[in-house]
C-alpha cells in the first residue's frame, strides 16, 4: 500500500518500502530519487501537524473504559470523578482531594482562601476589610443598626454608637482615619471599646458648632470606655450619666479633643485606672457635678496641661475635684479653671500617687475646702 | 521643647500680674522683659499661675527655696512654721512639765515617759 500520509507509515522499518510512491526498497531505489523521497516525507509530516487540531483523542478501548455522569458538577471516568466544565463558574478553584480532584465553589466578595483545620482542603474565610481612604460612619437618633452606617440619612446611619464601634474594630484601617459622626440628639448608650482598633485613628465627633446639641447619656453607665490597648478620640459633644471617660487597662487611651462638655455624672468625669491614660488636649467645659472631675487610680494617668477649663453654674464634687490614689499620676499643670462655682475638696492624693501642678499652689484646683495628702501621696 | 518642671528654676505669675514673674532661681520678681525669662518662654515654657504670694511661699517651702522678696518670704516662713510648730510645742511642754515637777520636788520624767503620757491621751 502506498505510504501517502504519516498515518500509513509502519513502525517496522522494513515495511516502509515507499513514500508517496517513491521507491525506497533496497536494491531498486534510484539514487536520484533520494531528494524526492526526502521532500515527500517533509510534505507528509507537515500535512500531519496541520491536521492535529482536528485529531480525535480516544479514551482507551470501548470495552474497558467507561465515561459516565458523576455527581453534580462532575464526570466520572472509570469511577474517578473529574470536574465537569459545564458546572464550573468564574472564581471556582480546583484542588486535589484525598483521592481525586475537587472543586471549591467561588466565595463571596473580600473573602480569603485558607487551609482548613484538617489540612485536607482549602476553604473560604472572611477577612478584614482594608481601607483605601478615610471613612465616616454616621450615627443618628433616627438611624438603624441594620443600616451600613455609611450615609447621613435615617436609612443609612446606625442607631447606636456601639454598633459603629463594633463595625470599626473589624476593619484594617491601613493608616486611614475612621470618623464616627454623631447627629444632634441624645444617645442613651455609650461606646465600650474592648477590642483594639487596627491600623489607624478612630475619632468620635459630635457637633463642632454647638457641642451641647450632641449628648451622650447612658444613665449611670460609662459614656466612653476603653478596656484594651487602643486609642479613642472624642470631641464636640456633652457627656452625662455615670462616668464620662474611662480608660482602665494597660495601654487603654482616651483623648479628649475640642468642644467637650462634662455634664452631671454619678461617678467621675474622667477616670484612668490600671495603666489607662486619659488626655485632655483642648479647652473644655464643666457643666455638671460628679464624685471627682479627675480620678486616677492604680497606675492610671490623666493629663490636662495648659488648658482653660470653664465651669458653668454651681457644681459640687463630693470626694474631690482632683483625686489620685495607688500610684496614679495627674499631670494637670499650667491650666486655668474659671467660671461659675465649684464646691468640694480641691484635691486628694494618697498611697504614693502624684498630682503635678508645676507649683500651682494649694488653690490651683477649684473648690471650697483644702486639699489633702496622705500615705505617701505627693502634691507638687 | 518645654523644660521639665524644676522648682528651683521656674517662674510664676502671681495673682494675674503679667508685668512681672517670680523667679525661684533669683528668689525675687523679674520684669516681664527679663532676658532669662524671655529665653525661658522661648523654649516653649509657660509660668505657673498662682493665686497669691502666700501660696507661692508655701510651694517653695518644701524645696527650701527661700525667697528674698519679703512678700513671698512671709508665706515661705508661715509654711515652715506650721510644719515645725507641733514639734516645738511638744518640746516646750516637755520642758515645762519637768520644770513644774522640779518646783514640786518631784523627779524628772524622761522623753520616753512623756511620749507614753501623750499616747495615753489618744
Amino acid at each position: 500500500m502506498p505510504k501517502n500520509d504519516v498515518s500509513s507509515w509502519d513502525t517496522t522499518p522494513a515495511n516502509n518500502t515507499d513514500v508517496g510512491g517513491v521507491d525506497l526498497a533496497e536494491n531498486s531505489m534510484r539514487p536520484r530519487d533520494v531528494n524526492n523521497a526526502i521532500r515527500t516525507m517533509m510534505a507528509q509530516i507537515a500535512s500531519g501537524i496541520l491536521a492535529w487540531p482536528t485529531t480525535t483523542i480516544e479514551l482507551g478501548h470501548a470495552t474497558d473504559t467507561t465515561l459516565s455522569r458523576g455527581a453534580a458538577g462532575f464526570m466520572a471516568v472509570e469511577g474517578k470523578r473529574v470536574p465537569s466544565p459545564g458546572s464550573q463558574a468564574a472564581g471556582d478553584i480546583l484542588y486535589r482531594g484525598a483521592t481525586e480532584w475537587e472543586r471549591l465553589a467561588k466565595g463571596t466578595a473580600l473573602q480569603v482562601l485558607r487551609q482548613n483545620s484538617a489540612l485536607t482542603a482549602p476553604e473560604w474565610a472572611t477577612a478584614r476589610e482594608v481601607l483605601s481612604a478615610n471613612r465616616t460612619y454616621y450615627v443618628r437618633t433616627d438611624g438603624s443598626d441594620s443600616n451600613n452606617g455609611l450615609a447621613d440619612t435615617s436609612g443609612g446611619a446606625f442607631l447606636t454608637l456601639q454598633k459603629a464601634i463594633n463595625v470599626v474594630v473589624t476593619l484594617d484601617l491601613a493608616g486611614f482615619t475612621v470618623t464616627i459622626q454623631l447627629g444632634d440628639g441624645t444617645y442613651t448608650g455609650g461606646a465600650a471599646v474592648s477590642t483594639p482598633f487596627l491600623g489607624g485613628p478612630v475619632v468620635i465627633n459630635g457637633n463642632s458648632g454647638t457641642p451641647g446639641n450632641v449628648i451622650v447619656d447612658p444613665s449611670g453607665a460609662v459614656c466612653f470606655g476603653v478596656t484594651c490597648a487602643t486609642k479613642l478620640t472624642v470631641q464636640n459633644l456633652e457627656m452625662r450619666g455615670g462616668t464620662g471617660f474611662s480608660a482602665t487597662s494597660p495601654g487603654a487611651q482616651i483623648a479628649g479633643g475640642a468642644g467637650l462638655r462634662f455634664g452631671a455624672a454619678t461617678s467621675f468625669h474622667t477616670l484612668a485606672g490600671s495603666g489607662g491614660y486619659v488626655e485632655l488636649t483642648a479647652n473644655y467645659t464643666i457643666s455638671g457635678a460628679a464624685v471627682c472631675h479627675y480620678y486616677g487610680v492604680s497606675g492610671g494617668l490623666i493629663q490636662a496641661a495648659s488648658l482653660t477649663v470653664t465651669n458653668s453654674g454651681t457644681n459640687a464634687f463630693s470626694t474631690a475635684f482632683a483625686m489620685a490614689e495607688e500610684t496614679a499620676v495627674l499631670r494637670t499643670f499650667l491650666s486655668t479653671y474659671t467660671g461659675g462655682t465649684i464646691t468640694g475638696k480641691r484635691y486628694g492624693v494618697t498611697t504614693n500617687a502624684v498630682i503635678q501642678t508645676f507649683g500651682g499652689g494649694a488653690n490651683y484646683f477649684p473648690g471650697n475646702s483644702v486639699g489633702t495628702t496622705a500615705t505617701g501621696g505627693q502634691y507638687a | 521643647m518645654p523644660d521639665t518642671y524644676d522648682p528651683s528654676n521656674w517662674y510664676w505669675t502671681v495673682n494675674g500680674d503679667e508685668t512681672k514673674a517670680y523667679s525661684s532661681a533669683v528668689g525675687d520678681y523679674v520684669p516681664a522683659g527679663n532676658t532669662a525669662f524671655v529665653a525661658w518662654l522661648g523654649r516653649g515654657n509657660s509660668p505657673t499661675r498662682i493665686a497669691s504670694e502666700a501660696e507661692l511661699g508655701e510651694v517653695l517651702a518644701p524645696y527650701q527655696l527661700r525667697p528674698t522678696a519679703a512678700s513671698v518670704l512671709d508665706g515661705y516662713q508661715d509654711a515652715h512654721s506650721r510644719k515645725l510648730t507641733l514639734e516645738i510645742v511638744a518640746k516646750v511642754l516637755f520642758n515645762l512639765v519637768n520644770e513644774v515637777r522640779a518646783l514640786k520636788g518631784q523627779s524628772q520624767i524622761t522623753a520616753q515617759q512623756f511620749r507614753a503620757y501623750v499616747k495615753g491621751l489618744m
